[in-house]
């Protein structure tokens, strides 16, 4: 558990100062309710050196064993949102994993109205607040493979241009990434 | 001052049972009532609503999209699963 919890606070660092935070008891076996994890306070955390995007990452796990009898114990991620906002709070995509909601238990990526150029409707005489995705964009989940943070903190750096904290960025988020595979 | 007690706490706890304990540089954990004071902020900011009146609402299942934009968010910070 604590070197998972090292691995995500590692990841975390190549995109904010924000800090993981887990529940109460999120160090023992599993009884009735998830453990919980969360980076930051519950609200989204600016990310890279610009207030450009913020982020928002929840996950739940559990502390079990998965073989009867062996010594040690896994930890495994039973769900997961990671969110990403613009300037303007908009959400601009979110993947989830959350098998305790009807419908939508499956992993999926959910595309929102921060896809949406503001600076365009802006400069169009339109509020952002009053723009919308088609319905079936806007409604629709996605199908992905599972998501970790490592790979969110990667897109982030490599394609929205957002500026890593660590110089060593590359090599903790394959070093997660290794982790995953395991 | 309740984050610290419980930082502190936790670092006599063991993790299986038999390794002394140590929370990673930067990791917290939050006591149950620091968590629902997270809930409450979060159903306040993006729904207007109090954590309890959420947490309410999420476990009879009243809401219609659970998984949209912002439910989600705050739903994601309870742990339970939703209707139930």
């Amino acid at each position: 558990m604590r070197a998972r919890l090292t691995t995500l606070q590692r990841v975390a660092d190549c995109l904010t100062s924000g800090v993981i935070r887990v529940s109460e008891d999120g160090y023992h076996p599993n009884r009735d309710q998830a453990h919980r994890m969360q980076l930051g306070n519950g609200m989204p955390v600016p990310v890279g050196d610009v207030k450009r995007f913020s982020l928002t990452v929840s996950e739940y796990y559990s502390i079990a064993r998965v073989v009867p009898d062996a010594r040690g114990w896994d930890v495994l991620r039973t769900g997961y949102a990671f969110a990403l906002d613009d300037r303007e709070d908009r959400e601009i995509f979110a993947y989830h994993w959350h098998p305790d909601v009807p419908l939508s238990a499956f992993l999926h990526l959910h595309i929102n109205r921060g896809v949406i150029d503001s600076e365009v409707t802006s400069q169009a005489g339109l509020s952002p607040a009053l723009t919308r995705l088609r319905p079936d964009v806007a409604d629709a989940h996605f199908p992905t493979h599972h998501i970790t943070l490592g790979e969110v903190a990667r897109l982030l750096i490599t394609q929205f241009g957002v500026r890593p904290r660590r110089a060593d960025w590359d090599t903790v988020l394959r070093a997660a990434e290794a982790d995953a595979m395991r | 001052m309740v984050a610290r007690k419980a930082r502190k706490a936790v670092q006599t706890l063991t993790e299986s049972g038999n390794e002394p304990l140590e929370l990673p540089p930067g990791v917290q954990i939050l006591t149950d009532e620091e968590w629902s004071e997270m809930v409450d902020r979060a159903a306040r900011h993006y729904l207007n609503m109090s954590g309890e009146e959420f947490e309410r609402k999420w476990r009879a299942g009243e809401f219609e999209t659970p998984d949209s934009y912002p439910i989600i968010r705050v739903g994601m910070l309870l742990g339970i699963p939703f209707g139930r």
